[in-house]
């Protein structure tokens, strides 16, 4: 399956969900939805002073009548929610002989369908020399250009070289394997810097889950080409899982002080692992 | 050097390479790509610190199964190694005569060849023990012991009871079981016929002469309707002694005498006696070696044979009845009968019926004069001549088939014998009476009495009722099952496949013999003295030591077989191997 199947597949399954929208934090740009800000929709929501500049047709004749002041009456902003869908598009999330770059691409069509579907505007973007936009991201997923996966730069470090123009009070969504080094912390409040609700998509494979058979195994970095040969026991499968759930502790720590939702998925199991999705509230029937 | 019995096993060895190639298969690096070495950090950086030891890439159990293997393979061909041994196995002759327990206890040259034997292996390191008994025929007191201690039980078996020690003998088994590595040790009471020197043998005598009076004949024997009695005593030794000798039958003393009797003299006594007298015992009075003071004598076997003459003819009748009656072997009694005279054609019925067949006289016979032809080992012609005799008997007569001649005259058979398959035997005699002599010649009555002690020795039996000990009793069971009860109150069952058995005879005393089936028992009574006038003599009996071993120290490489250390390493390594597994939970 290429990647434009999978996006296909991806949207396809997206079809069935609405992004679920943060109704405190929300701005952006004018549109459907009700934003915390005073704005042009018919809801009214408060009354202040008049003030220079402001528009005379929001002027309450009626209570200038009664108190002889001039006050403006404050009606509802409504605006267009924003998804930033932030992928790891480093050579991790292409690993070989794994389903990440299949779920990867469906996970992505499926948020920017599920966005559309909850009237969102959204934008893609991927790791690479530093982070950049996916060619035709605010079309439908079938007509994205490439996601080119497999890039040398982890997401750290495209992060640092050039980070993604997220929109402020925007919805963002990060889709990695979360395999970074050092703590997650830092990286992780860049991310949610402004923004009205971060959920942190962790998509692993299989192998990523379990250690590999006991044996003599050489390990190679997908990233890096770097190897390690080790012999494999039980005593160090036993050790890698911890690792793995230490990891994960560390990231789940970091979302708690920073406010993110952070969610594991399969990639082998993609369909069975969307109800997650729906349980910490970033995804909802449509 | 080590040396291989099966060489050829080495080619099971082409498993040990297919074994290291099933774990290389198995065991190499399969290469495996994962997202990123960041979880396997933790692995990375001990080894590089150098903190952590790797475990290796060939599993232990490989090791395991690589040793096994080759041990197995090592074990199938057979390996023996050249190990030096430094002291050399001995095997000592015990000299099993009865002249070893002369003397007061304790001071008995069978007492002092044991204290002499263990200060031996304390002054010298033997690696293992073989007990040899010289009797009248060498016999092992037990399996190869590795300390003298072991030995114990072989020793209560050396009990010195016969009448003569084949040393010579015994030695030569000695020398064969020992390969020409063994030492060689005799102990005795009597000197060596020439002395040993340096080498293997040793030769150590422990004797000590005595004063020893001792039977060396005695006998009871038919003499007609009574047994006739002979006792002779002899004093073998150097210097003059008395004795006192006793003859008893149950309660009855039969004779008291005190005896004085010079250096290497013996006195005879010889006395009838009532043939129904029950066992009659002599004694002496005690001195140096009790068991030549005591002699038993039962009555004498009387073997009769029970004849039927079916002779119709009253002068031919007459003739054979007389013959019968001159030998004493005829008993009165007829039925059934062991032997039929008769002149009809078909042999006599009975499976105990021997048969003579009086052939017709022809109506012509002929005289032969001789030359008389015998077979002379034939038990009919034990002490028989025929010299001047004249046999009137048939001219031109043929043997019948199946008869082999016995005594022809020239080409004409005159007595022929046919043996059956069943033991019974049929005889033939052409014999004319009024044309011949014989019958009026003492030769007569011997063929007539060796036919019956022929017929009477293939009865069911012992032949002699008193007999010297070491020499064979011969015993014809009647039923394939003996009992021997012997003078130690022991019973021994012995097995009796063929028609004679020699009966197993090493204690002087009374023994009784049983066979036959519960309604047809046949019981016996026989004796069995210790009469051996050698071994009583202990004059001869002197104490020394001859000969030398070689040194000690001698080593020597032998060839011995390590395949039994091999095999227990490798099952020990098998456990080892399988508690690996199971520490592992079973896998490779």
């Amino acid at each position: 399956m290429n990647y434009r199947q999978s996006l296909i597949a991806g949207e396809q399954m997206g079809l069935r969900y609405a992004l679920a929208l943060p109704q405190a934090t929300l701005a952006g740009q004018r549109g459907e939805h009700l934003g915390r800000r005073a704005g042009s929709s018919v809801d009214f929501q408060d009354y202040r002073d008049y003030q220079p500049g402001d528009d005379l047709r929001h002027i309450d004749w009626n209570a200038y009548a009664r108190t002889d002041q001039l006050t403006v009456k404050l009606f509802r902003e409504e605006v267009q929610p924003h998804l930033d869908l932030v992928l790891d598009t480093s050579a991790s999330m292409a690993l070989a002989d794994s389903p990440k770059a299949q779920a990867l691409h469906q996970l992505a069509a499926l948020f920017a369908t599920a966005a559309a579907n909850a009237r969102c505007s959204h934008a893609v973007w991927v790791t690479g020399e530093g982070f950049q936009r996916v060619a035709n991201d605010t079309q439908p997923p079938s007509a994205w250009g490439e996601l080119s996966l497999g890039g040398a730069r982890s997401f750290e470090e495209a992060h640092g070289l050039l980070p993604p123009r997220l929109r402020r009070q925007g919805i963002r969504i990060v889709i990695s394997d979360l395999f970074w080094p050092g703590d997650p912390l830092p990286t992780l409040r860049k991310l949610t810097e402004g923004a009205a609700a971060v959920t942190l998509v962790q998509l692993l494979a299989p192998s990523d889950l379990e250690p590999p058979k006991p044996g003599n195994v050489q390990l190679e970095d997908s990233e890096t080409g770097e190897t390690l040969s080790l012999y494999i026991d039980t005593t160090i499968q036993e050790q890698y899982r911890k690792t793995l759930q230490r990891l994960q502790q560390s990231w789940d720590h970091a979302a708690q002080q920073t406010g993110a939702e952070l969610v594991t998925l399969i990639a082998d199991n993609l369909q069975g692992s969307l109800r997650s999705l729906e349980e910490c509230r970033t995804l909802e029937p449509a | 050097m080590p040396a291989f019995t099966y060489p050829l096993a080495w080619i099971a060895a082409v498993t040990l390479p297919a074994l290291a190639a099933i774990y290389f298969l198995r065991h190499r690096f399969r290469r495996h790509q994962v997202s990123s070495l960041l979880l396997w950090q933790l692995h990375r950086e001990s080894r590089e610190g150098g903190r952590r030891v790797e475990k290796p890439q060939w599993p232990m159990v490989f090791f395991l199964e690589l040793l096994i293997l080759a041990l197995l393979v090592l074990a199938a061909t057979g390996p023996r190694w050249q190990v030096p041994h430094t002291t050399r196995p001995l095997i000592v002759v015990l000299d099993d005569s009865q002249s070893m327990l002369a003397g007061p206890e304790g001071e008995r040259p069978r007492d002092r060849a044991i204290e002499k034997l263990k200060e031996l292996t304390k002054e010298r390191r033997f690696r293992s023990f073989q007990l040899i008994a010289a009797g009248t025929t060498p016999r092992l007191l037990g399996d190869k012991a590795r300390h003298l201690r072991e030995l114990e039980d072989q020793f209560e078996q050396w009990t010195c009871q016969a009448p003569q020690a084949r040393l010579n003998a015994a030695l030569g088994l000695a020398r064969a079981m020992g390969h020409q590595e063994a030492d060689l040790l005799v102990l005795t009471d009597e000197a060596p016929a020439r002395s040993p020197g340096q080498g293997h043998l040793r030769w150590i005598a422990l004797g000590q002469p005595r004063i020893n009076f001792a039977f060396i004949n005695a006998a009871r024997s038919v003499h007609g309707a009574e047994d006739r009695v002979l006792l002779e005593i002899a004093n073998p030794s150097a210097l003059t002694g008395t004795n006192t000798l006793h003859v008893v039958a149950g309660t009855n003393v039969l004779h008291r005498e005190t005896l004085t009797l010079a250096t290497n003299k013996t006195h005879r006594l010889t006395f009838p006696i009532a043939a129904h007298t029950p066992k009659l015992q002599a004694t002496l009075g005690p001195d140096a070696l009790a068991g030549d003071n005591e002699v038993h004598l039962v009555p004498a076997a009387r073997p009769l044979v029970r004849v039927r003459i079916a002779i119709e003819d009253e002068e031919l009748r007459g003739l054979v009845a007389d013959s019968l009656a001159a030998t004493g072997l005829r008993a009165l009694d007829e039925n059934p009968p062991e032997l039929v005279v008769h002149q009809s054609d078909s042999v006599p019925t009975g499976k105990e019926a021997w048969g003579l067949r009086w052939l017709p006289a022809p109506e012509e016979p002929e005289r032969f004069t001789g030359p008389f032809v015998m077979d002379a080992n034939h038990p009919l012609t034990r002490g028989l001549s025929l010299p001047g005799i004249v046999w009137g008997g048939h001219s031109g007569a043929t043997n019948a088939p199946g008869y082999r001649p016995v005594i022809t005259a020239g080409n004409v058979p005159l007595v022929t014998h046919r043996p059956e398959l069943n033991g019974r035997q049929q005889l033939t005699l052409r014999y004319v009476p009024n044309h011949s002599t014989l019958h009026t010649t003492q030769h007569w009555p011997a063929l007539f009495w060796n036919l019956l002690d022929w017929r009477a020795q293939a009865k069911p039996g012992l032949r002699e009722a008193n007999h010297r000990l070491g020499l064979d009793i011969a015993y014809r069971p009647a039923h394939d099952e003996v009992v021997l009860q012997k003078p130690d109150g022991t019973q021994q069952t012995l097995q009796a496949p063929g028609t004679e058995i020699r009966l197993p005879v090493n204690l002087p005393g009374v023994y009784e013999v049983h066979s036959g089936s519960s309604t047809n028992r046949m019981s016996e009574t026989f004796a069995v003295n210790f009469l051996a006038g050698e071994e009583s003599n202990l004059a001869q009996a002197v104490s020394g030591d001859w000969g030398k071993w070689g040194t000690e120290n001698e080593i020597r490489l032998e060839y011995a077989s390590i395949l039994p250390y091999l095999v227990l390493l490798a099952l020990a390594i098998m456990v080892w191997h399988l508690a690996c597994i199971a520490r592992q939970g079973g896998r490779v």
